[in-house]
């Protein structure tokens, strides 16, 4: 392991000496087609679909594509991996729910804001004394972190419920910023007489896939941009030499704090979405099972390409959510078995091909090997440098 | 005096936990997030045997080998095509976990279950009565403990393990074989963790999720001692042990609240003192 892996960057400047291409060129590169289609066919879905129950479990994965990638910006680039993730998403859900409570006059709009603020907040706050720390000692302190906020909601029992959760949360229907787009685009979609004859659990499921479907297209596009970028680039450098990137005169610590920092704002707001649109928030929102689940999802896709996350959230919530359940009633009757298959199917991932899924994939099929390197995962490759 | 005398008995417990996991780091670098399976795995294991019929001695016996077998596998099937890739392995280690965990949810449930005890009764030692099974598991891992220490300090094996520890590629000069070495480690270690699992199952429960705990308090300790010295894990697990039964006595649903304690000390030490108390400068 003593070889860099500078070769695999994707700084190779073969673009005929006019300069670095933009980043919205770099992204589009590996695969213009797949990535401007997956919106559109996810937009078009519902036209096609009317199974209203998979319509339901595709914008929850819709929200744990947020998860993935908000994960992956952090973990996935700079190679921090974090453990904890479930802290930023519970930090988010339970500032929409409890404000949802105490202040019902406070509009969802503005819910959401104050979790993206108060998940910037505590990425800063565990940011700042993580900086140092790496490899299994990060991992342990973010996992700690979000155990120690689980027994936080145990001891402010009476606000958060403890282990039932708050219940009656405002959702996306009562939000006039969510429930105009989640209208609209059902209009526009499924023609305009869209909700007449639907009752109003089917609006709700509705509107409830296209608003997690258009922040999931801002916040995963917003996040690619950034990622496939100078800055992606800067992030990634730190993962493959710290030293070396201070020395080439990277401000390591405003990166390495502006990635936790961006990660959890973005999980945040996932995170409150996903309360505005289950309407409920519980323990599982913090559990360490939903940490894990987004490690999974994230090296099984891919990490650090962001679009593996994204795309492994689709396959990964969906087969548990959804599909395993209807393939064998062994599932059904022992639902643990989903994430020890999960498991199992990541090990032998992380055996065969460290770079998840997703990249090599995208790779055949633009069938153009070194340009879309760019899109390759790095953090299992990179991570195992020893001294 | 009660916190005193249960504490000794829990931290030498607990060391036998924490023993192989600082082993395993110190000569392999490799971080094992399985390694509290491995305790589980003994549990089971052993109480699978017992449910068969088979005497309690044999159970212990099975116990012990299913979870060094465990070790093995693990090392060779996950750990070996990897190795060097340490978030990799904290991920892959990690899945391991949660993929014995779910093994043992479906053949067992989610149902508390318990080991009968090797001795039943109780005994009076410095005026505090205790039950005789944990007596027997606090003596019996202080006993393998010790064991392990001199054969780490006083036996040619054991030079060579410390010598891996210390520079793979010098051992590997002077005719080591650093890989089969780790091998070694990581089955012993998992044995050790997996005769803790028989030893407590007796009096403590056992359930699909009873790895976390000596986990986290392994990690705890090793933290605390410092990664990968022996002396300082020794040393941190008497601090764990007599904490963890400190907490279990005098805190209100302290028995739940253990973990908690365990995680306030790991980041309280990773923010103070990141080398631990006697470890090497962390790199």
């Amino acid at each position: 392991m003593t070889s860099t892996k500078v070769a695999e960057q994707p700084a190779a400047p073969s673009d005929g000496g006019s300069g670095r291409p933009s980043p919205l060129k770099r992204l589009l590169r590996p695969n213009p087609l797949i990535l401007l289609a997956l919106p559109i066919v996810l937009l078009y879905l519902p036209r096609f679909v009317d199974n209203t129950t998979l319509l339901q479990q595709i914008a929850v994965a819709t929200i744990f594509v947020m998860f993935a990638a908000s994960w992956d910006i952090l973990s996935g680039y700079t190679g921090q991996v974090n453990f904890g993730h479930a802290a930023f998403i519970g930090t988010g859900a339970y500032t929409v729910a409890l404000l949802s409570k105490y202040q019902p006059d406070v509009s969802n709009e503005l819910a959401l804001l104050a979790a993206v603020g108060a998940a910037a907040l505590l990425g800063l706050l565990i940011g700042i004394p993580c900086l140092r720390l790496k490899g299994p000692y990060l991992a342990l302190a973010t996992l700690s972190v979000a155990g120690a906020l689980v027994q936080l909601t145990f001891i402010f029992k009476t606000q958060t419920g403890g282990e039932d959760g708050i219940a009656g949360v405002k959702t996306v229907i009562d939000g006039s910023l969510t429930n105009t787009i989640g209208e609209g685009l059902s209009k526009l979609v499924l023609g305009p007489l869209t909700f007449s004859g639907l009752g109003g659990f089917d609006q709700y499921i509705y509107v409830s896939y296209f608003v997690t479907l258009v922040f999931m297209v801002v916040m995963v596009g917003g996040l690619m941009l950034l990622g496939y970028g100078k800055r992606g680039l800067v992030l990634r450098s730190i993962q493959q030499d710290e030293l070396a990137a201070e020395a080439a005169g990277v401000p390591l610590t405003r990166y390495k704090l502006g990635a936790f920092v961006l990660s959890a704002a973005c999980a945040g707001l996932a995170g409150g979405l996903y309360a505005q649109v289950r309407g409920t928030v519980a323990l599982d929102l913090l559990a360490v099972d939903l940490s894990l689940l987004i490690i999974i999802i994230a090296a099984f896709g891919g990490a650090g390409s962001i679009i593996g996350p994204a795309i492994g959230a689709y396959v990964v919530v969906l087969l548990q959510n959804y599909y395993l359940d209807r393939a064998t009633d062994l599932f059904v009757e022992h639902p643990e078995l989903k994430i020890g298959t999960f498991a199992l199917l990541l090990i032998i991932v992380l055996i065969v091909q460290p770079r998840g899924i997703v990249p090599p994939l995208l790779q055949r099929l633009s069938g153009r090997g070194s340009a879309t390197r760019a899109a390759g995962a790095t953090m299992v490759e990179g991570g195992g440098a020893k001294p | 005096m009660d916190v005193l005398v249960q504490g000794a008995l829990t931290s030498a417990v607990i060391a036998l936990v924490a023993l192989g996991f600082s082993l395993v780091y110190g000569v392999g670098g490799i971080v094992n997030l399985a390694h509290g399976s491995f305790f589980m795995i003994g549990a089971y294991s052993a109480y699978a045997m017992s449910e068969t019929g088979a005497p309690l001695l044999v159970s212990a016996v099975v116990g012990v080998l299913a979870a060094t077998l465990a070790g093995v596998l693990l090392e060779r099937l996950v750990i070996t095509p990897i190795r060097h890739q340490e978030v990799a392995v904290l991920i892959a280690t990690l899945a391991v976990a949660i993929l014995v965990q779910s093994g043992v949810q479906f053949f067992y449930g989610g149902l508390e279950r318990q080991l009968p005890g090797f001795v039943s009764g109780a005994v009076t030692v410095f005026g505090v009565t205790l039950q005789q099974t944990r007596v027997l598991a606090g003596l019996v891992a202080l006993v393998t403990i010790v064991t392990v220490l001199l054969v780490l300090t006083r036996t040619p094996t054991g030079r060579m393990v410390r010598a891996v520890a210390q520079d793979e590629e010098a051992s590997r000069l002077i005719g080591v074989r650093p890989e089969r070495v780790t091998l070694y480690v990581l089955a012993i270690g998992a044995g050790l963790a997996g005769l803790a699992g028989v030893l407590t199952a007796p009096y403590g429960v056992l359930t699909p999720t009873m790895w976390l705990l000596p986990l986290t308090q392994a990690f705890a300790i090793v933290i605390l001692g410092g990664l990968g010295s022996i002396p300082g894990t020794v040393l941190a697990s008497v601090v764990v042990g007599f904490l963890d039964r400190f907490v279990a006595f005098n805190v209100k649903d302290g028995d739940i609240k253990v973990g908690l304690v365990t995680v306030a000390v790991i980041l309280a030490t990773l923010v103070l003192r990141p080398q631990g108390f006697l470890g090497k400068v962390a790199r």
